[in-house]
């Protein structure tokens, strides 16, 4: 199971295996470690963005410009 | 060491040497070096013997070859050249097609009068701040071979620094360039997101990916980013005395290694210790983290799908945990992103130029490729751009220079302007190279 802190579950390696197969990534088990460790700093990175709420209809996320 | 590009194409032009000559001086000391220390993958002799030889006849029949005659010069392998694979640095593309034609920025700068000589090191599809590549080798710093370059394209920046070539093409993602800049005491040009053509430059993340260029000269780089801008008009300027400087701070000072902080107190004191925040920068590091995140795991997946293994372990390992990311969560980094770009146009009514360090410190060693972030050693592969990466997410141009001073290793600084003012950039670095703050240090060797 996952661990939870706070509002999103921390993933697991149960989790990233089952991910990954749901989609469609045949990776060995070796992979695990690697991808959870990733997976769990994307998920501070999201929760440092979340952190900041912006109103979707302030900002664009479709503008790809300077 | 070499003359610089312009002084070089000045005497091709006038007929005092042959781009022959330059060239084949180029491919010996390449050659000499080998390819960790060179920054080369690949040379490309007859491409380019073909191509100088075409110069020296354009010469002798009294045409000018252009404002870059005979100047050769080496592309990130990340750049399609005709006729052969481009690698991005990865084995999973050890089977793909040949480029059918070159990149355009590689077109520009032949039509120039420059000679393309070979393919630059890169980490894997540009992920990464080391190039130290499991598939093409690591490159070396050449001012310690026992340290890292730098990446994504540090080749591009060591074929700069050793002289072999005075200037070389190369992209930026989140510092890819900048990064390696500073760390083997070169010039590196991060310009506008969208200013540079990136035609038949392999995508790694295209929201954010940018051409740019590497050289020991300001002017030399100057020239290269005219041409390859192909005569579009600049944006306007509105000129107000002399250039304001302001030092970054808060996400920009924390985390500054202690051999980088004397030297940058002093250069900020040279210029009137004027500093400003730059608001939610560390937001803007998670954005980029996780649009990179997302696009490059897009990107790749069908030859994640196909092999994972066939990636080097840590990029295939940061792929993934990409792929397994929510789509809201990308979105929010782009509407973060859109939201601060808009903000920042304000940020420059009180300074022209802002500063930050490239890097924490000095390039670290390839036997501990490590650095300290809030505290603790951390891997430098992927917090190496901890400067660099905010002004990506941004979309500003950014110049690194080497501080002046007789450091064991090179430091570089980031100067960062507002979007589309990149003449401001270049007036404010020859500002700095003439006031003796900033000057490209010499290797060890010619000391």
């Amino acid at each position: 199971m996952a661990d939870t802190n706070g509002k999103a579950a921390r993933p697991s390696a149960d989790s990233v295996r089952l991910r990954m197969a749901e989609a469609g990534i045949a990776a060995p088990d070796e992979c695990v470690p690697g991808v959870l460790a990733n997976l769990i700093v994307l998920q501070d990175h999201v929760a440092t963005l979340r952190a900041f709420a912006l109103d979707p209809r302030s900002a664009s996320a479709m503008r790809f410009e300077a | 060491m070499v003359p610089f590009a312009i002084q070089m194409a000045a005497r091709v032009r006038a007929g005092d040497a042959s781009a022959v000559q330059l060239v084949t001086a180029a491919f010996e000391r390449a050659q000499a070096l080998g390819n960790e220390r060179s920054g080369f993958t690949r040379l490309l002799q007859r491409r380019a013997l073909a191509k100088a030889a075409a110069v020296d006849k354009l010469v002798e029949a009294g045409i000018d070859p252009g404002p870059l005659a005979g100047v050769p010069f080496g592309v990130a392998d990340l750049f399609d050249v005709a006729g052969e694979i481009t690698t991005a640095g990865s084995r999973t593309r050890s089977k793909a097609a040949f480029a059918s034609r070159d990149a355009r920025a590689i077109s520009l700068l032949e039509a120039a009068g420059a000679v393309l000589i070979g393919t630059q090191n890169i980490d894997e599809f540009g992920y990464g701040f080391v190039t130290m590549n499991a598939h093409y080798g690591l490159t070396r710093n050449p001012h310690d071979p026992a340290r890292v370059a730098g990446g994504a394209a540090g080749g591009s920046a060591v074929g700069v620094a050793t002289g072999i070539v005075p200037i070389s093409l190369a992209f930026d993602t989140n510092g890819s360039l900048r990064v390696p800049a500073g760390l083997c005491g070169v010039i590196g040009l991060k310009p506008t997101y969208g200013d540079l053509p990136t035609a038949g430059l392999h995508p790694f993340v295209e929201s954010l990916d940018v051409v740019g260029a590497l050289g020991r000269d300001l002017d030399d780089v100057a020239l290269v980013r005219t041409i390859l801008r192909e005569g579009a008009p600049e944006r306007q300027e509105t000129l107000r005395g002399e250039i304001a400087f302001g030092r970054l701070m808060s996400w920009f000072d924390d985390n500054i290694a202690p051999e980088m902080r004397g030297p940058l107190d002093e250069f900020w004191n040279r210029l009137g210790r004027v500093s400003f925040e730059l608001p939610h920068s560390e937001i803007a590091r998670a954005a980029a983290s996780v649009i990179i995140a997302a696009e490059g795991a897009s990107l790749h997946r069908p030859a994640l799908e196909a092999d994972p293994m066939q990636f080097e372990p840590p990029v295939r390992d940061r792929l993934l945990a990409g792929l397994l990311m929510p789509s809201d969560d990308y979105l929010v980094a782009q509407r973060f992103r859109n939201w601060i770009q808009a903000r920042l146009r304000r940020q420059f009514e009180l300074a022209d130029v802002l500063f930050t360090p490239a890097a924490p410190g000095f390039a670290p060693t390839i036997a501990d490729p490590t650095m300290t972030f809030e505290g603790k050693p951390v891997s430098a592969r992927s917090h190496l751009g901890i400067y660099t990466q905010p002004i990506s997410l941004m979309g500003l141009p950014a110049l690194v220079l080497p501080l002046a001073g007789d450091f064991a290793m090179p430091l570089g600084v980031q100067l960062i302007a507002a979007a589309g003012h990149e003449p401001l950039l270049l007036r404010a670095a020859r500002q700095l190279i003439d006031k003796g703050l900033c000057a490209v240090p010499q290797l060890p060797s010619e000391g």
